[in-house]
This record gives C-alpha cells, structure tokens and sequence, in this order.
C-alpha cells in the first residue's frame, strides 16, 4: 500500500515535467545549431589562407614604381641596360595586374572605401602599359620612354604614398571591423555556450533527480516483488498441502482409484489400494482398463460404455489378473492435459457377493441335505427338460421316497429321520453323474432328472440307488444298526409330455405303484394301469 | 594577412652583380649552357663555389618533371594546369648542396624564402618553366615559378606553403 501512495506522488510530477524538459532540449539543440552554423561559416572562411592584402598590394606598387623610376634614370645615365627596364616594368604590371593571375586582392573593398585611390591605380596601370608596349616596339626609342617615365614618375610615386597611406588606414579600419564582428560573434557563443552550460546542468539536476526517484521506484517494486512472491510461494504451499492431502485420502481409501490416458495407458495416478490389488509393489507407468477387467463379456460391454456414454455407473465386474475379485465400478471419460483419460473408481464387493451367494444358496438349497430345494429344482429341471426335448434327446425322471419315514421318526426320533434324509441324499448323489439334477422335494421325497438317458438306463440307475440304500443303512443314537429301503418311480420323456410337471407326474404315478406293491422296488411307469390303480 | 617581407635591394646592385659574376673563374661543372642572351635564372653556391646564370634553353635541357594541380585559390590562377619544370633538388645537388644547406630563392621583386631540404625530399617541388606546354610571362608570374604538389597534398595548403610557392623566381643561393 506504501508504494501505490508514493507511485501516486511521483510519476504525475514526472510526467508533468517531460514537455518542460523536451522544451529545453530542444532549445538547447536549436542553440547548438546556431553556433554550429555560425562556427562552421568561419571555419570555412579560414579554410583557405588569403595571400594578399591591400595594403601589400599598394606598396608593392608604390615600391616597383620607385625602382622603375629609379632605374630609368640609371639607363638616361647609362648605368643600365634597356632589357633591364623592360624587366622591371613587366615586374610593375604584374605587379599592378588585376585580373585573375594576379595575386587575390579585395579591389571591391578598395572601390567601396577608395574610390579615388583606385582611379589613380587604374591610371598608374594604363601609364604603365603605355611604357611597356613602347619598350617592346620593334624600334625602341630609350631615351623618350626614359624621359618620359623620369616626368611622370614622380608625380605618380606622389599619388602611390599617398595611395599607401589612404589604404593602410582604411585596412587597419577594416580589420578592426572585422576584430568588433569577430569579437561580437564571440560574445554571442559565449553566451549561447553559457546558456547550454545552464541548460546541460539543469538537465543533469533532472537527470540525478529522475534516477534517485527510479531508485526508489525500484525498490519499491523489488518490495512488492517479494511480497509478491511470497505470497506465490505460500499459495504453492498450500497447494502442494493440498495434492499431498488429496493424495493421502485416495491412498488411505478402501476404494481403488486410477487416472491413465486412454490411448497411451499413461497412470497420471493410482493409489495404494489398487496397486496391491494388482500384486505390485510400486505404483505402474503404464496401465489399460481392458487389461484390468478379467471377464472379456464385461470387458467389452465396461469399455463400449465408456467410449459411447463417458461414463460408466456401479457396474460389477471381477477385476485383477491372478486373483480376480468383485468390484463395483465407475469410470468416467475425461480430459487431463487436452489428451483423453479414464478416471476409474472401484469398490471391493468381494465380502457382499459371497454373502449374495451364501443368500441365494439358501434360497435355493435345502438346508438338511445339501440339495435342491423343491423350488430351485422345478426352475432348473424345467431349463433342462426344455433343453433336451427341444433337442430330441431322451431324457428320464426319478421320484424317489423313503419307506415307512414315519416309523423311523417316531421309533427313533427326528435326528435318526434326519440321518436318514442325508444317508440317503448322499446315496442318491453318489448314483448320480454330474450332468443329473437332484432335489428334495419335500418331507422323505426327492426327484431327479438325468439327461440323455432312456427308460433303461434310468431305471437301471434307480435299481443302483434302490440297492445301495439298502445295503448301507444306519445308526440310530444308541449305536443300533437300522435298515431302510426306498421306492422308486421312473418315468421316460415322451412326446406327449409338455413339460417337467406331466413327466414328474408319470415317474409319481410310478413311484405310487411302487409303494403299492410292496415297497423297496423300483418300477417303470406304465401308461394302461396308469388310470386304475389306486393309492395303496 | 601576414605582409610579404621585402628586401628593396637597390637596382644598381642588381646591375652591378651582373657585371661582377661574370669574369669569376668557375670552381665546379656548369649546371647548365650558358645562355646567348640575357640570363633567367642565376645560381650561387658556396660550397661548390660555383655562381653561373642559366638561359630558359639551357633549363630546358636538364632532367625534368610534371606536376598537374591547381594552385590555392590565394594565389590567383583558378584552375589545374599541367607544370613541367626541373626539380629544385636537381639544381641544389648539381649545386653541391645537401641536407646542411640553406637553400633561398629570390625573385625579380626582391621577394626572397628558404626552402628547407627536407621539402625537397618529401615534395620535389619544381621550378616550373611551362604551364599547359606554354612558357610564361613576367605578367603571368614567370618565367620561372616553385610549384608544390599541392594535388594529393593537403596539408600543404597553408600560408607557409603559399610563401614558398614563389614566382618570378630569378635567382638560387645554396649556403
């Protein structure tokens, strides 16, 4: 909050004072280009050395004049030669030359400032050209041209001092007009070299106010930085917390947890749960729901769901490879990393479905012999039944009863009747092939029925029953031996025979003539005495 | 700006030297043919003791060189011309004169400077008696004129190379 407060303060004040500061600058580069100019105008000025100067000029005039002069005296007097004045006026002409191979002159300074002093000049030059054409004329006539430079010359010499005079006040003049321009021109950069001297240290006042202001910023913002990223590191903290509690609770429960990629069967997670279910001892990389489905029928159907609907609900399905238990899955179909996963929540129901089995046993099962009970034996005979006259295959019943049950009950009580009931179960059973169903129909009546055997064979079976049972007996409680026998109706599958019951009915008929006629015997059932025999 | 020091040696000893050089019995090898008429160019020497004039002709029969450059624009004469002349050196040596020797060139207005050796050396600059193949009037600062390379030389333009450049060159002394 103390950095946003001073953020505040600062950056307006900054932000204010750019226009300002852009002003002087370029006020300062505008300067700077001024003097640059005007530094730059002289430097060019000065590039070139300028050789001759008026004052030079005139004197130089005024002297070969005099030598002239001088010299034509000498050449009257015979002290000299004539291409030695020929000589020296060539020199005076050059001398006096203004055209472009003489040696530079300001002569439209001299004409400003002198008019006069140029008119005699012009006319000393004209004189002077005069001489030399007549000193070089085929025929040169030395003594008028000598007397003719002796009359002239001093006149002239006159006019050139004075010449000398006027133009050495008038250069000192303008030099010292030059030294004021030079010396105003000087004052005006000092004070533009003044101004930006102010200027650079007014920018350099800015400059060290700017960076202690960016300083602070910046430690302002490192402050913030690191609260910042303490707060980062916390809320990582607290995440990692986080993973590590969710991790913990799907670790510790009961339910078998596994999140794998579909196409790769990359484990994004699996919990402990599942792991020793599976038999490892550390957690798998790779894993595939198909491959942990043992039943290929519910494989298919689990998998197809899953792809068709995202999700499967409770289903039961046997899972694990070499000890396969009972689950009750659901799996849903989601996205973890833009790749598609299976998410996958078993519970064990290993303890529910055997007691699911143990109910329906009961259900089922007659809890004195082990067997059938009449119910369960009528549903499945009834699918068997079906099964074989569908397919044209023989098929027999039996009916099979105790003799004289009531006698062994009230002579030697229920546990002896008991006995008897599982003796004989056990005796039945043993008789039995695999294929044969066998149920307790109630009381001391059991009925079977034995695919696939004819009237024979069945009957054959019945005499093997009738005849162990006999032979075996058993022991009442007081150690004595007792006898019992049974009776046994059987009846052959045949065309008109609709169903279990009408067979059953046939080998009851039977089983009824059997205890009729004396008991302990096994008889076939006979459709002709089936309507007029009476019940014993 | 800085005046042109002048030496106003008096005419008559101009003439006088004229007469004096003459008879002197020659110490060493003429550089150059004497010339039928008047002389353009004399030379002194003291270490060889030689003092002899040379003729334009006789100047044009020594080994020569060309230099093309314009000259400062100080100096008049806008535009680059095509010198050819005979290396000061050559004339100095032919003179017996060397890195020790003071080496000064005087001109028809009394005009005089030193060259130092060491430009000699590094410039070779020439007494130019042609420009552009046409020999030169006095008018036209000859017949004979110094000439620097100034081309390719920019350093040389400065006043003290514009004082050197001397024209109207009429006499060599080597010391």
């Amino acid at each position: 909050m103390r950095s946003s407060s001073a953020n505040g303060s600062t950056s307006p004040g900054l932000l204010k004072s750019v226009p300002r500061l852009l002003a002087l600058v370029c006020a300062m580069a505008v300067a700077m280009s001024a003097a640059l100019w005007w530094t730059l105008r002289q430097t060019q000025s000065l590039a070139q050395p300028y050789q001759q100067s008026a004052p030079w000029y005139v004197s130089s005039v005024h002297s070969e004049l005099a030598r002239v002069s001088l010299l034509a005296r000498q050449v009257q007097a015979g002290e000299a030669s004539m291409p030695d004045l020929q000589e020296r006026i060539e020199v005076l002409l050059s001398t006096l030359d203004r055209s472009g191979n003489g040696p530079h002159v300001h002569y439209t300074a001299l004409q400003d400032t002198l008019p006069h002093t140029l008119e005699d000049l012009e006319a000393l030059q004209r004189q002077v050209e005069r001489w030399s054409v007549q000193a070089h004329a085929p025929q040169v006539d030395g003594t008028a041209l000598t007397a003719d430079i002796i009359e002239h010359s001093d006149a002239m010499l006159d006019k050139a001092r004075r010449a000398v005079a006027a133009v050495h006040l008038a250069s000192t003049q303008q030099t010292d007009q030059a030294r004021q321009q030079m010396h105003n021109g000087f004052l005006v950069l000092s004070v533009v070299l003044g101004g930006l001297l102010v200027g650079t240290a007014l920018l350099v006042w800015r400059l060290a106010h700017g960076a202690r202001t960016a300083s602070a910023l910046s430690q302002q913002l490192a402050q913030a930085n690191r609260e910042l990223e303490k707060r980062v590191a916390d809320r990582t903290r607290k995440l990692e917390e986080g993973r590590a509690l969710l991790g913990f609770i799907l670790d510790t429960s009961p339910s078998d947890v596994v999140l794998a990629e579909a196409q790769s069967g990359r484990v994004h997670f699996i919990n402990h749960q599942l792991t020793m279910r599976l038999g490892l001892k550390a957690p798998p990389r790779t894993l595939f729901l198909r491959d942990l489905l043992h039943d290929p029928a519910t494989r298919e159907r689990f998998i197809h769901a899953l792809d068709q609907y995202g999700q499967v609900d409770a289903m039961e399905a046997l899972i694990g490879t070499h000890n396969p238990r009972w689950s009750s899955l659901s799996a849903r179909l989601i996205e973890v990393d833009g790749r598609l996963a299976h998410l996958l929540w078993g519970f064990d129901i290993e303890t529910h479905k055997a007691l699911e089995a143990q109910l329906r046993d009961l259900a089922t099962r007659d809890a004195l012999s082990g067997l059938l009970n009449r119910r369960a034996f009528l549903e499945r005979s009834t699918a068997l039944f079906n099964h074989c006259r569908r397919h044209g295959q023989p098929c027999a019943a039996l009916m099979i009863d105790i003799d004289h049950f009531k006698l062994i009950n009230d002579r030697h009580g229920h546990q002896t009747g008991d006995e008897a009931i599982r003796t004989c179960a056990h005796a039945i059973g043993q008789a039995l092939r695999d294929a044969d169903l066998l149920g307790r129909m109630g009381g001391e009546e059991f009925a079977a029925l034995l695919p696939h055997s004819t009237a024979e064979g069945a009957l054959g079976i019945a005499e093997r029953i009738r005849g162990a049972i006999a032979r075996t007996g058993l022991r009442t409680p007081q150690g004595e031996a007792l006898a019992f026998t049974v009776s046994i109706g059987v009846a052959a599958l045949e065309p008109r025979h609709t169903g279990i019951e009408p067979l059953l009915a046939d080998a009851d008929a039977a089983l009824y003539q059997a205890k009729a006629s004396g008991r302990n015997k096994v008889l076939s059932y006979d459709p002709p005495i089936h309507p007029q025999e009476p019940p014993p | 700006m800085i005046p042109r020091p002048t030496h106003a040696l008096p005419a008559l000893l101009l003439a006088s030297l004229g007469v004096l050089w003459l008879p002197a019995p020659l110490r060493a090898a003429p550089v150059c043919d004497a010339p039928a008429g008047r002389g353009a160019l004399r030379l002194e020497s003291t270490p060889s003791g030689a003092r002899q004039v040379c003729g334009l002709q006789g100047l044009k029969k020594l080994p020569s060189r060309e230099i093309v450059t314009a000259l400062p624009s100080a100096l008049g004469m806008p535009g680059e011309y095509r010198w050819k002349g005979v290396p000061l050196r050559y004339l100095v040596e032919q003179l017996g004169g060397g890195e020790r020797s003071r080496i000064q060139l005087t001109a028809l207005n009394d005009y005089a400077i030193q060259i130092p050796w060491a430009d000699l050396v590094r410039y070779d600059p020439i007494l130019a008696y042609s420009r552009d193949g046409q020999p030169m009037g006095i008018r036209e600062k000859g017949p004979l004129i110094l000439i620097y390379p100034f081309a390719g030389n920019p350093q040389l333009e400065n006043q003290e190379y514009l004082n050197r450049t001397i024209w109207q060159v009429n006499a060599i002394f080597v010391r």
